[in-house]
């Protein structure tokens, strides 16, 4: 089921209704349970069943190796199972995302469950918290497997995070406010929908249509087309994946749960190294925790840190997507880091207009060898970027608020409606996007007026009317 | 706070469930895609095939169904009603994919009791690879289930083409039922416009081998063929529009007219064999398809063409049959092969 539809509206109102009314917190846990199967199953074919599958078959194994743990065995034997557990996750990744890549699309199982990359990262955190301690074997003795289930299933996270870190999760499911909300939840959970939801359906699927548009005529771009596409695509990404976390997290905490914060307005940052404190927060820290550090991180001298900042690149690069381009990406942005640990102090005395300008020129770049199919029409561009002609052709505003543009054609602006509501898409994306604080900090924070009700009103009800035709989350894809 | 962030979340909830309550109504009261109600056959305002036939298949008595691409929609349900004492429904979807015509097809039989299916069997599409039809009806409208109903009467396109229905009737600028997405009265049809509106195309090095279009046909036609074996009790009429010489000019410059003559080929030998298959061919009618004052572009026929084709159609002067397609279809591949094309553009 995709947050954008109205099944999902009415799903989340029965569920934050049906949930709390538990008289136990086991039959509360139970009925989430139900609730994130329903989730996972609903509308998404066939194939969903056999995802749904997996990821409780990884569960299992998980939770296994978790419990052998607990068993006094050898730690030698019980090292191994937490490593064949681990092996395991890897092993079905690698099957159901890479082999097609490894195999020149030879071998491929040609579909993989929805959520897997997550689903693997969180897997695989869970084992190393155990393995390392982070995870005290008290805590992990009092998460039974209806617990365990959940936190592999969760609904609000399944299909695309935020990567939950044990104690992100576990210390909450025990804690009082469970299925207990209170207003003050209830009222932070529907600030963040409403604005996850306008972020996703008013502004990323606008945006996306500008970018298809230009990646269906690579051959036409012209040089203010190109930018426009390049830097649609950068509102588009971050609006996306933000709005999904945000509707996550409004969702999470109708039912009493906290997710953790995921953007921290990354393309305010300064450096690339600052953007990847502020971009996919859960993603770094997992890469930083189960990566970086067990490779060395920086404590081993100048060569290797350099080599382990560009490893743990590679393999993010690698988790997004199975091509070249995720990997020439990755790579791109573990060599600036490089290039930034080099230079040290002679960056950071730069003034801050000018490194926020190199930082979010750099990210903008980069973010074409993400979307584009390939390196060659990543290539055609940034060649389309630099060396193209000038105009903007009147295909790059097809299908951007296409409804809206019609009648306000029909109403008299005779054609022009394209280039208005083009200029006001990218003018509120960009405001937007480089405004300080964002929606998760500031559902605690917000002041309860007329205004922001209304607001957040008209937001969630013109994001609810626009469902039909929205395309889906791109990070569902990973 | 807790109080007041009461008062503002229930306020946000009831301030939305009001919003959509009020686009629901709109909605449910104008019904610009006649899914509550039917249309007026007097005066409607016709805007969008795939979402405003759904509303024709229901609301409609017919016995009739008129169906195929945009080469259908000069063609008026009035003729077939008098050339066939029939009662007929016109559904045409632009640029339509098979799978999309099947759903309205099933819908129809779900419907009413369909005794005749007039197809414009369109070889442009015939040859298309599935992978690249249209696959764009609002499956929500072609079925009776109440609980979808959530995305018509909750979409702001909707809502906007109400407004522009209830604008439109103010202004009395509506038509006429029998004359719902007819375009032909819009633009005079000539040899100029025709001439305008092509393209010729540069001359291939290479001739398409004559077997390039048939996997892709035959997928097609497997669509077609589960229609009629569906329905043994239905009459299905299949038609080829006359496509102009421009269009013949286009396969010879391609090197495509073998391969559009193999499908065609085998297109009669796989419909002629069923006993409820009409197939009939205006593509042989030269004197028509020489004429580019009949056309607007180099397929697309005036209505005095599809008038005359109408009232052609129950005579069977057109028809192929198992005896007679090689022939005449043989006898169209000689005339577009020595046809001096030249001729047009001097």
């Amino acid at each position: 089921m995709g947050f954008q539809s109205l099944a999902f509206l009415l799903f989340l109102t029965l569920t934050a209704v049906l949930c709390p009314l538990a008289k136990s917190r086991r039959t509360g846990i139970a009925l989430l349970i139900l609730a994130s199967a329903v989730f996972y199953l609903w509308g998404l074919g066939e194939y969903a069943r056999w995802g749904f599958s997996v990821l409780l078959a990884g569960g299992g194994v998980t939770f296994g190796a978790a419990r052998y743990w607990l068993s006094g065995k050898r730690e030698s034997r019980r090292r191994m199972a937490l490593n064949l557990a681990a092996a395991w996750h890897i092993a079905v990744l690698l099957c159901f995302k890479y082999l097609g890549f490894f195999t020149g699309g030879a071998v491929s199982p040609g579909w993989a469950p929805l959520g897997l990359s997550f689903f693997t990262f969180q897997q695989l955190w869970f084992l190393k918290e155990i393995r390392t301690g982070e995870l005290f074997p008290v805590a992990l003795e009092r998460i039974d497997g209806d617990t365990f289930t959940l936190f592999c299933l969760f609904f609000p996270t399944v299909s695309s995070g935020p990567i939950l870190r044990p104690n992100a999760f576990f210390p909450q499911v025990q804690g009082g406010k469970f299925l207990r909300p209170d207003w003050d939840d209830r009222a932070a959970g529907l600030y963040a929908i409403s604005f996850g939801m306008a972020k996703k359906v008013l502004l990323a699927d606008s945006l996306g249509a500008v970018v298809n548009n230009g990646y269906q005529h690579l051959d036409q771009l012209t040089a203010p087309a190109a930018w426009l596409v390049i830097l649609g695509y950068t509102l588009q990404l971050y609006f996306d994946f933000s709005g999904y976390c945000d509707i996550a997290s409004g969702a999470a905490r109708l039912l009493g749960v906290r997710l953790p914060v995921n953007f921290a307005s990354p393309y305010r940052a300064l450096s690339v190294g600052e953007f990847w404190k502020r971009w996919h927060i859960t993603l770094t820290t997992f890469l930083r925790e189960c990566l970086y550090f067990p490779l060395g991180g920086s404590r081993q001298g100048r060569v290797r840190t350099y080599r382990n900042i560009l490893l743990v690149f590679l393999i993010s690069g690698f988790w997004h997507g199975s091509g070249w381009t995720f990997l020439a990406w990755g790579l791109l942005h573990g060599l600036a880091q490089v290039g930034e640990r080099a230079a040290g102090t002679r960056l950071t005395r730069l003034p801050a207009a000018l490194r926020w300008a190199g930082t979010f020129l750099f990210v903008n770049l980069a973010w074409v060898l993400f979307r584009s199919p390939s390196l060659t029409a990543a290539a055609t561009v940034l060649r389309a970027a630099f060396t193209g002609g000038g105009g903007l052709p009147p295909w790059l505003t097809e299908g951007l608020f296409s409804s809206e543009a019609e009648a306000l054609n029909v109403l008299g602006l005779n054609g022009r409606a394209g280039i208005l509501l083009l200029t006001a898409v990218y003018l509120i994306a960009l405001t937007a996007a480089l405004k300080p604080g964002n929606t998760i900090r500031r559902m605690d924070t917000f002041r309860p007026t007329f205004g922001r009700c209304a607001a957040c009103c008209v937001l969630l009800a013109w994001a609810t009317l626009s469902f039909s035709g929205v395309a889906t989350f791109i990070y569902a894809n990973f | 706070m807790n109080k007041t962030k009461k008062r503002w979340a229930v306020g946000l909830l009831a301030g939305f469930l009001a919003i959509l309550s009020l686009c629901a109504g709109t909605v449910r009261a104008i019904d610009p895609f006649f899914h509550y109600r039917d249309p007026d056959p007097n005066g409607e305002v016709w805007f969008d095939e795939r979402y405003q036939n759904a509303g024709l298949l229901r609301s409609q008595s017919y016995e009739t169904v008129l169906m195929g691409t945009s080469l259908v929609a000069n063609y008026r349900p009035l003729w077939f009603d008098v050339f066939y004492d029939t009662s007929t429904v016109k559904v045409t979807f632009p640029n339509g994919g098979f799978h999309e015509f099947t759903q309205a097809l099933d819908y129809a039989f779900e419907e009413q009791d369909v005794k005749r299916v007039i197809f414009g069997l369109d070889p442009n599409i015939l040859a298309r690879p599935t992978a690249d039809a249209p696959d764009q009806l609002p499956t929500y409208l072609y079925d009776n289930n109440p609980w979808n109903d959530g995305r018509y009467l909750l979409s702001k396109d909707v809502l906007i083409r109400s407004a522009y229905s209830v604008w439109k009737k103010a202004q009395g600028q509506t038509q006429k039922l029998q004359d719902a997405f007819l375009w032909d009265g819009t633009i005079y049809f000539s040899k100029e416009l025709a001439l305008a509106g092509y393209q010729r195309p540069e001359i291939a090095a290479e001739p398409l081998p004559a077997d390039a279009f048939l996997d892709d046909c035959d997928e097609n036609l497997a669509v077609v063929k589960s229609w009629v074996e569906g329905h043994p009790d239905t009459q299905f009429i299949f038609f080829l529009s006359p496509y102009s010489i421009l269009y013949w000019d286009k396969m010879q410059r391609l090197g495509e007219t073998d391969a559009m003559f193999a499908l065609l080929r085998r297109t009669a030998e796989e419909l002629l064999p069923y006993e409820n298959v009409d197939l009939q061919c205006f593509l042989t009618d030269t004197d028509v398809i020489t004429d580019l004052d009949n056309y607007a572009d180099h397929i697309h026929v005036a209505g005095r063409v599809t008038y005359a084709m109408a009232q052609a159609m129950p005579g069977g002067a057109y028809r192929l049959t198992e005896e007679n397609y090689r022939q005449r279809l043989d006898a169209l591949h000689e005339f577009v092969v020595n046809y001096d094309y030249e001729k047009i553009f001097a």
